[in-house]
């Protein structure tokens, strides 16, 4: 797809939301490229994200997961309530991806009110964990 | 070809009706119980990329408590000092995501999946319960269904089951 004139291409806003979500990084700038002729649109997009967390083990069993790569601040031992002190700390770091690429067909059907809509795409989740 | 249903009323199969429904109510009250656990273990992250289990030992700050709600959902406390959080029960899993997990382990049967609001999305937690052992439980924190994050194993009693369970980390 060399042949797209990137369009869109600047700031996305929040693609993960929820509680708890750690501090994010974008290693490259995401994109989304667009083309279109007289009958067809194709375009494609891609980016990712990098999440950074430290995940917490209490000395009651719980598993607390905290923004950004904290671990330092958790060592063994660090009372953080009543009676209870982290048992275990370590970072996190999880990559989110997501590459895609899409090809609307007006004429396929020869009727312009009813495109051939393709898309093909992945999305990927990998990640430093440990138990 | 449907048959017309035909009800005939006959007050004996009614009464026995009426008192098996009440039993079988009874005991499905029953399983709406709570577990209460003093001892604790966890599966901590060793040298040489598994996880070894704790010896079991006392809970720090009181009993780890959880509660089986008639919705599915559960309340879960840690400690004395904490006030109960409600875990979500999940069930829109693929039959794919769900061959990622063991259905069974030592007696223990895969109760059900959850989600902590409080905690990000994609972590949730797997239980598993035995009926024989109501104040037992193994707490799995999977990222994503399959990727065990951490595991812990409350009960009343000082025998772990789950033992030989060697967790692997993940790289």
């Amino acid at each position: 797809m060399s042949h797209l004139d990137p369009t869109v291409s600047g700031t996305v806003t929040a693609y993960l939301s929820g509680p708890a979500v750690g501090e994010i990084e974008r290693p490259a700038q995401p994109y989304a490229n667009v083309s279109a002729t007289s009958s067809e649109i194709r375009g494609n997009a891609a980016g990712d994200i990098l999440e950074k967390r430290t995940i917490i083990r209490t000395t009651d069993g719980k598993t607390l997961v905290k923004g950004g790569l904290k671990s330092e601040l958790y060592e063994a031992g660090t009372e953080i309530s009543l009676g209870i002190s982290v048992e275990w700390a370590r970072n996190s770091i999880s990559l989110y991806r997501f590459d895609l690429t899409f090809n609307i067909d007006y004429w396929q059907n020869n009727n312009p009110a009813d495109p051939r809509t393709r898309l093909n795409g992945t999305a990927t989740c990998t990640g430093l964990q440990s138990n | 070809m449907v048959q017309p249903h035909v009800q005939v009323f006959n007050p004996i199969k009614m009464t026995k009706h009426i008192l098996s429904t009440f039993v079988l109510f009874v005991i499905w009250q029953g399983t709406y119980g709570q577990v209460s656990a003093p001892y604790l273990s966890m599966s901590l992250e060793a040298k040489d990329n598994k996880a070894r289990w704790q010896p079991m030992h006392k809970m720090p700050a009181g009993d780890f408590i959880l509660e089986w709600l008639k919705s599915g959902d559960i309340l879960v406390s840690y400690n004395r000092n904490e006030a109960p959080t409600k875990y979500l029960k999940e069930t829109n899993f693929s039959s794919k995501e769900l061959q990622k997990l063991d259905k069974k382990i030592s007696g223990f049967s895969l109760k059900g999946i959850y989600l902590d609001p409080e905690q990000p999305p994609e972590f949730y937690y797997v239980i598993y319960f035995n009926p024989k052992m109501k104040n037992s439980i193994l707490l799995e924190l999977h990222a994503l269904l399959g990727n065990v994050v951490s595991a812990t194993y409350y009960s009343d009693k000082k025998i772990n089951p789950f033992q030989n369970r060697i967790y692997s980390t993940l790289k």
